[in-house]
């Protein structure tokens, strides 16, 4: 497996899914932060990041949601979390992200609660 | 000193392409002494998060890029871990706690590594060898950590 694999699986009317495969650790956040950052510029604030493939998420990759959350809420966006998987919810649960994060189970539902 | 019944170690170059490789090793010692649980998860993540603050700020602004050496020993029902530099003294355990809800609330991106080090591991010490070397030693109680889980699944 890639050390981190991230696919836009559609952009329309401001609102992005990106599926993301792989670990999110102190040597890959960067590229997720680059995506989000490129999509936050583009003015597309309402993200559905599915985690399902995640393996492992360190404080580094917690951190790119954490910055991305405040500057897409800054602009009334949102950013909501498909379901991680045991591990990284672990890591979301000692970090209490879970306190700013949505989290939902299908990329489907996400969409729909970012549709406003 | 005790029993030793597990040592494994590993040095690399302070480059964060090495981690995947450092958790592998941890990983696989923590599975040894906490089974499936999400124990294992927690040390792995604990000794992540102090290999890549010494990957990314020990050598700083030195000429070479440095090494980092990691210890894992059980020793009686001590899961011990050693983080072991060459780079600036840099004490680890002397960085103050942060509020942690309102760091997330204000999208704070860093800062996490020492607090989620504290909230898994049982025990912490940092020691200087002067001119030499930085040493952060981490320990999670193997008895400790069966008996948290079981509270987790009550």
């Amino acid at each position: 497996m890639a050390e981190l694999e991230l696919d836009i699986v559609s952009k329309d009317n401001g609102i992005a899914v990106i599926r993301l495969e792989g670990f999110l650790d102190a040597h890959t956040f960067e590229k997720l932060d680059n995506v989000l950052q490129d999509l936050l510029e583009e003015k597309v604030v309402n993200i559905a990041v599915n985690l399902s493939d995640v393996e492992y998420i360190s404080s580094a990759g917690a951190g790119v949601f954490i910055g991305a959350m405040a500057q897409a809420q800054e602009v009334d966006g949102n950013i909501i979390l498909v379901n991680p998987t045991a591990n990284v919810h672990e890591v979301f649960d000692l970090l209490g992200v879970s306190q700013i994060f949505t989290i939902l189970d299908t990329d489907e539902a996400a969409v729909k609660a970012l549709t406003r | 000193m005790g029993t030793i019944r597990y040592e494994k170690e590993m040095t690399c170059k302070c480059d964060t392409k090495n981690l995947a490789e450092i958790r592998k090793m941890i990983r696989n010692a923590a599975t040894e002494f906490f089974g499936d649980s999400m124990v294992v998860g927690k040390v792995t993540l604990a000794v992540d998060e102090a290999v890549a603050n010494v990957m990314e700020h020990a050598y700083t602004g030195m000429a070479e890029v440095g090494y980092v050496h990691v210890l894992v020993r059980v020793e009686d029902l001590d899961f011990i871990v050693k983080v072991i530099d060459e780079g600036k003294k840099f004490d680890t355990t002397s960085m103050a706690s942060i509020d942690i809800r309102e760091a997330v609330k204000n999208g704070q991106k860093n800062g996490y590594g020492i607090y989620l080090i504290r909230q898994v591991m049982d025990e912490i010490h940092y020691n200087y060898v002067k001119d030499i070397k930085n040493e952060l030693c981490m320990i999670k109680k193997i008895e400790n950590a069966t008996a948290d889980e079981a509270e987790e699944v009550d």
